[in-house]
């Protein structure tokens, strides 16, 4: 919303300048964004008559004008007190007034200073609309602006004159506010804001003999979308260029100017921020209106001459012939509008379905000023007044003959909300809400300024509200007034007072921080993806037509496919991310992202999915290298590393932990040979390994990274499961006596895991047998085909005593016969 | 006799300044103090002086053997401490060299604007609420006091799921459930999380992230919500930031307010951040309005409350001086190692 100061003050005395009005609007509520100064550029532009014209010497498109500058200015002027200026405007005659550009002035874009023109000295310039950035009317010919007829008289200074640098107020209303969309309301505002008087436009005219009962008819046929229609009839109307002081508020509030009866018609909807539309009355079939629903598919052909297909969501507007005239509260149909031969002019000032605009300007394409004023919602009380202003302004800018009366369809119901509400406002509220000690007069004061009237009742007043502040309806409504009004800086800053709170994390979000802190002290970088994304994912990543991870859930409007279904899995984000990076030569990286997966309920559509705690990690690369060490490569086993690191961080017990090969089909997008599933107390949480090559390939990634991904929910509940069985971290006395330490290199099968070996050593080995730990993997043809040496240090301690030689050589006999039994033997 | 010693004494003073390896020393410690050595054998000879001259030689051998102990032991320990000396001179290196690197991690910086609104708010006494990110449009708007018909409902502002359910366009909705759980007891929680909106450009990312703040209890005011907010703008952006309410609208709280804070730029005097203004828009909050208090069974005579909201991305912006938000979800590592 633009308005201008000037046309602010038409209704409200502002005793402060724009840029205070702009400041104390905001700080109340009415936020103004920005104040423009249209001719801030502009200087030194005077009025003069232009007294002589005479043909240029040397140029046939050039003439030589003599100006009368009035008085009181003298300089350049020639012996008869005439200032010469060379212009090649055609549209200039003796006699007229012009803007004049004196030596040293500026204009749009232009320093303007005396010169030669073909040898002939201008001592300035006369300007046209464009070079004072004054819009010009629609259709307007171009040329000098001419001000003839505009009450300025040679010597005058035209921006102040003219209104060229009038401040322009740009609005941003909050949509509570849209009231004042309207500058009427505007100014109220603004009076109750500087608590100053009010002059609102008094409205009275001439009524013809004629009744507009006898001339035209309005029916309503769908009133739940027109609560109210109202009609009036202006007839032997004559069109004409609007004056200039109507322009000029158009122009301010962003609005070219195209005849005096639609200008009317711009001007008091801006005025009263209720839209209305005319129509050609003779144009009219019937001279009768009628409004309905549209037919499915039924056409209208719209100001603009396009060609608009309706449905019966929108509402029409018809003439007596039923022929579509007025795709209602959006825009008119060319059948009906005003145009050079009008005469007789139709006036509807109507309310309609909020909603029903909405969807009907959304559906078309069109966002009219009209339309977003019956969005936002229109004052139905002042549809009357916006009529007779109209018909007011019509009769003095334009001739007009208002007839007598009007045709007013007002529904029932919506009568009733003519009654304005009392609310009731209790002074001891105010300061409990605002935690204020504002005295009763400090709180009626705010009352007064915005002109309600209030009567007392006991410790209460009752407001009225008046029908243009919709908003508000409660106590609550008239106390923000009231901070608003009295200033948000008196209120002062206190803390809650009440029982102490404690602030604290609950289990679950103490562990989600600490697995996060762990994996960061891991060396990882956090990244953030979209909780979306796109299907397309799935193919990429192998996974069958019925995998589970395909099992979505599904945006119904997504911006674009790449973000239409919620992720079930974080791997993709972090695989891109791996290859946004290692396309800007980020070759190495341990990224990790802790996240939300979403996964349906299959059961009921409608219940809300089940969103899964889940962490992920990806390594790519190698870890950091530098001049005394080389780095190491992120595979299976650095990320092992880092996930044993996490879950001893997390105190899950590693005899809780199993890594098992990964089932191929579970995990397609996973290396088959180099993948494990990872269960803590047998359950499933995820997975750990390195990518598919093919999937390695579709991401466009150079290197191959390892990755994890593991739900935490599952993670947390174990964790949660064991400190139950187990109880929290008991302290073990440490060792008081010596351990014996013996190495033991095994050569066996290749298919028989180190895990299954290490199992077998630990029962073998007995109670005493406390420490197992692979120091060496050695494989080799002398060994034998498919079998490999697995060298262990296996330390053996008593609590309780030195542990004897013989005790220790009767566990390792122990071992050495278990390892046989898996086909294994000593290496020699 | 006294002569020998003398010249013994002598010697092996010399020897000893001029042996430079312990190896020297051990032959001398040998060569005078051995069985076969000088000191022995003049202790040997000791029987064939007369009786009372035996007590003062006696002496004078004691002593040469106490001297040369000493003299070596002190030897000794010179020899070691020169060959420390030398070992560490030859142990120099050059201490400019990097040293072995260790990967570094860290949290994404928008984790980190949310970890120091949680610290605060904990400090003063919150809990952190949480709800889901896919939502009932029940909870996102109608319980926000927005009907059904209400513009910012519409369909091409929020991602749908279906006529249901949406993905939250704000945390707000924790709120709601959170109030639910929790009357008619007093509630105190803020509610970090990750939301979402129809929206994609430079300032506008489809996923953010906001954190809401909610107080319902007896005798909250506004003047309390103003206290709540100073002291948590003071510890997020300096003991010396100010805050500034101007009127605002959103339909769940009245009165809503915006709030500014100084310029943490320019110190409120002027600056491109805060468009000369002095002043910084970083929130908007309010009281609860007494229709969402209604709907989760507070009476709003009796209970009144505060709440308020910021986008995380913002704060993060002008905390680390980011001027594009896309860069937040680029995740390149040179970005995400700068925090």
């Amino acid at each position: 919303m633009l308005v201008s100061y000037d046309w602010l003050k038409r209704y409200v005395d502002i005793n402060v300048s724009a840029d205070v009005l702009a400041e104390k609007l905001t700080s109340a509520g009415i936020t103004v964004d920005l104040v423009h100064y249209p001719g801030e550029m502009l200087s030194n532009i005077r009025a003069g008559r232009i007294m002589r014209i005479d043909k240029h010497p040397d140029a046939d498109k050039l003439v030589v004008c003599q100006l009368d500058m009035g008085e009181g200015y003298n300089d350049y002027l020639n012996e008869q007190g005439w200032l010469q200026i060379v212009t090649g405007a055609t549209n200039v005659r003796e006699g007229q007034v012009v803007p004049v550009a004196l030596h040293n002035s500026e204009v749009v874009d232009k320093k303007i200073t005396k010169s030669k023109l073909r040898g002939v000295a201008s001592f300035g310039m006369l300007c046209s609309k464009e070079e004072l950035n004054v819009p010009p009317a629609v259709d307007e010919p171009d040329g000098i602006w001419i001000l003839d007829g505009l009450d300025v008289q040679p010597g005058d200074d035209c921006i102040a004159k003219l209104l060229l640098n009038d401040p322009v107020l740009e609005l941003d209303l909050t949509p509570n506010r849209s009231e004042c969309l309207s500058v009427l309301n505007l100014a109220r505002e603004v009076a109750a804001v500087l608590d100053t008087e009010l002059h609102l436009p008094e409205i009275s005219y001439q009524e013809s003999e004629r009744r507009v009962e006898d001339l035209a008819a309005i029916t309503v046929q769908d009133a739940d979308l027109c609560p109210r229609y109202l009609g009036r009839l202006v007839e032997d109307l004559q069109l004409a260029p609007s004056p200039y002081w109507l322009q000029h508020c158009l122009a301010s509030a962003g609005v070219r100017s195209i005849n005096n009866v639609v200008d009317i018609s711009n001007f008091v909807m801006l005025e009263y921020g209720c839209p209305m539309h005319t129509f050609d009355y003779d144009t009219l079939q019937n001279h009768a209106v009628i409004v309905r629903r549209a037919k499915e598919g039924e056409q209208i052909v719209t100001l603009d001459e396009q060609e608009r297909e309706l449905t019966t969501e929108n509402l029409l507007i018809c003439d007596g012939a039923d022929r579509g005239i007025c795709v209602a509260g959006v825009m008119g149909g060319l059948n009906t509008e005003i145009t050079a031969e009008t005469k007789n002019v139709f006036l509807e000032t109507a309310v309609f379905n909020a909603v029903s605009i909405r969807r009907t300007a959304r559906a078309l394409g069109l966002h009219s000023e009209a339309s977003q004023r019956y969005e936002k919602g229109v004052n139905i009380a002042a549809l009357d007044d916006v009529s007779r202003r109209t018909m007011q302004l019509m009769q003095e800018l334009c001739g007009g003959k208002p007839v007598a009366g009007c045709i007013d369809v007002f529904a029932p119901e919506a009568q009733a909300k003519m009654q304005p509400l009392q609310v009731s406002l209790r002074p001891a509220r105010v300061n409990a809400v605002l935690g204020t000690d504002f005295t009763e007069a400090d709180i009626i004061s705010a009352i007064d300024k915005l002109k309600f009237a209030y009567q007392k009742e006991g410790d209460c007043y009752l407001v009225t509200i008046p029908l243009w502040r919709q908003d508000i309806s409660l106590e609550v409504d008239l106390i923000e007034e009231v901070a608003r009004l009295l200033g948000f800086d008196r209120i002062p800053t206190t803390l809650p007072y009440g029982a102490m709170t404690e602030g604290k994390r609950t289990p679950q979000q103490r562990f989600l921080e600490n697995v996060k802190n762990a994996v960061v002290g891991l060396g990882a970088n956090e990244v953030i993806n979209y909780g979306f994304v796109s299907p397309r994912e799935w193919e990429r990543l192998l996974l069958s037509p019925e995998h589970k991870l395909r099992d979505n859930v599904y945006i119904l409007n997504p911006l674009n496919e790449e973000q239409s279904v919620m992720r079930t899995t974080l791997l993709p984000g972090l695989l891109k991310c791996a290859a946004r990076n290692s396309s800007r030569r980020n070759q190495d990286l341990l990224l990790f992202e802790q996240g939300m997966v979403f996964l349906p309920k299959a059961e009921q559509a409608a219940e809300l999915p089940e969103e899964v705690n889940t962490l992920a990690v990806l390594g790519y690369g190698q870890t950091p290298a530098a001049w005394q060490q080389a780095g190491q490569a992120y595979d299976y086993f650095q990320l092992k590393g880092l996930l044993e690191a996490l879950l001893t961080q997390c105190k899950i017990p590693a005899a809780a932990i199993a890594f098992v090969p990964a089932d191929e089909q579970e995990l397609p997008f996973m290396h088959p040979g180099r993948t494990a599933a990872l269960y803590i107390n047998e359950k499933y949480v995820g997975y750990l390994g390195e990518l598919h090559p093919k999937v390695q390939a579709e991401y466009e990634l150079v290197q191959r990274p390892a990755v994890l991904e593991i739900n935490l929910d599952v993670v947390f509940a174990e964790l949660a499961m064991l400190r139950q069985l187990n109880g929290g971290a008991v302290y073990q006395k440490l060792p008081k006596f010596p351990a014996a330490v013996r190495d033991i290199a095994v050569v066996l099968d290749k298919n028989i895991s180190a895990s299954e070996l290490e199992r077998k050593i630990a029962y073998a080995g007995g109670k005493y047998l406390t420490g197992i730990s692979l120091f060496d993997v050695y494989e080799s043809l002398t060994l034998g085909a498919n079998r490999r040496s697995l060298a262990y240090n296996l330390t053996f301690q008593r609590p309780d005593t030195t542990m004897t030689v013989e005790e220790v050589n009767a566990a390792f006999d122990n071992i050495l016969a278990a390892v046989k039994e898996l086909g294994g033997e000593l290496r020699a | 006799m006294l002569e020998k010693i003398k010249e013994i004494r002598a010697a092996m003073e010399k020897e000893l300044r001029d042996a430079v390896s312990s190896e020297q020393l051990r032959e001398l410690k040998v060569k005078y103090l051995g069985k076969k050595g000088s000191i022995s054998e003049i202790s040997k000879s000791m029987g064939k002086l007369q009786p009372e001259e035996r007590p003062k030689a006696g002496q004078m051998v004691n002593e040469l053997r106490q001297a040369l102990e000493q003299n070596l032991a002190r030897r000794q320990q010179e020899l070691a401490d020169k060959m420390l000396q030398a070992q560490l001179a030859k142990e120099k290196v050059d201490i400019t060299l990097p040293g072995r690197p260790v990967k570094l991690g860290s949290k994404h910086p928008l984790t980190q604007v949310m970890d120091d609104f949680k610290e605060i708010f904990l400090g003063m006494g919150y809990a952190i609420a949480e709800g889901p990110q896919v939502e009932l449009d029940y909870y996102n708007f109608e319980r926000m006091n927005l009907p059904a018909d209400h513009p910012a409902r519409d369909m091409q502002d929020s991602f749908y799921i279906d006529a249901k359910r949406l993905l939250r366009t704000h945390t707000s909705p924790v709120q709601a459930r959170a109030m639910d759980r929790l009357c008619p007891n007093p509630v105190k929680v803020i509610s970090p999380g990750t939301v979402y909106r129809r929206d994609d450009d430079a300032t506008h990312s489809p996923m953010f992230h906001q954190v809401e703040g909610l107080v319902v209890d007896e005798g909250i005011s506004l003047a309390d919500l103003k206290g709540t907010l100073l002291n948590f703008v003071r510890q997020m952006f300096g003991e010396e930031r100010e805050i500034r309410l101007r009127p605002s609208f959103f339909p769940f709280t009245e009165p809503s307010v915006e709030v500014d804070i100084s310029c943490m730029l320019c110190g409120g005097s002027g600056c491109r951040t805060c468009k000369d203004t002095g002043w910084i828009e970083i929130l908007g909050a309010g009281m609860v309005h007494p229709n969402v208090l209604k709907m989760s069974g507070y009476d709003p005579e009796r209970f009144t409350g505060f709440a308020f909201g910021m986008g995380v991305e913002r704060i993060a912006m002008l905390k680390y001086g980011i001027d594009d938000m896309r860069v937040l979800f680029e995740n390149d590592v040179r970005f995400l190692q700068q925090f």
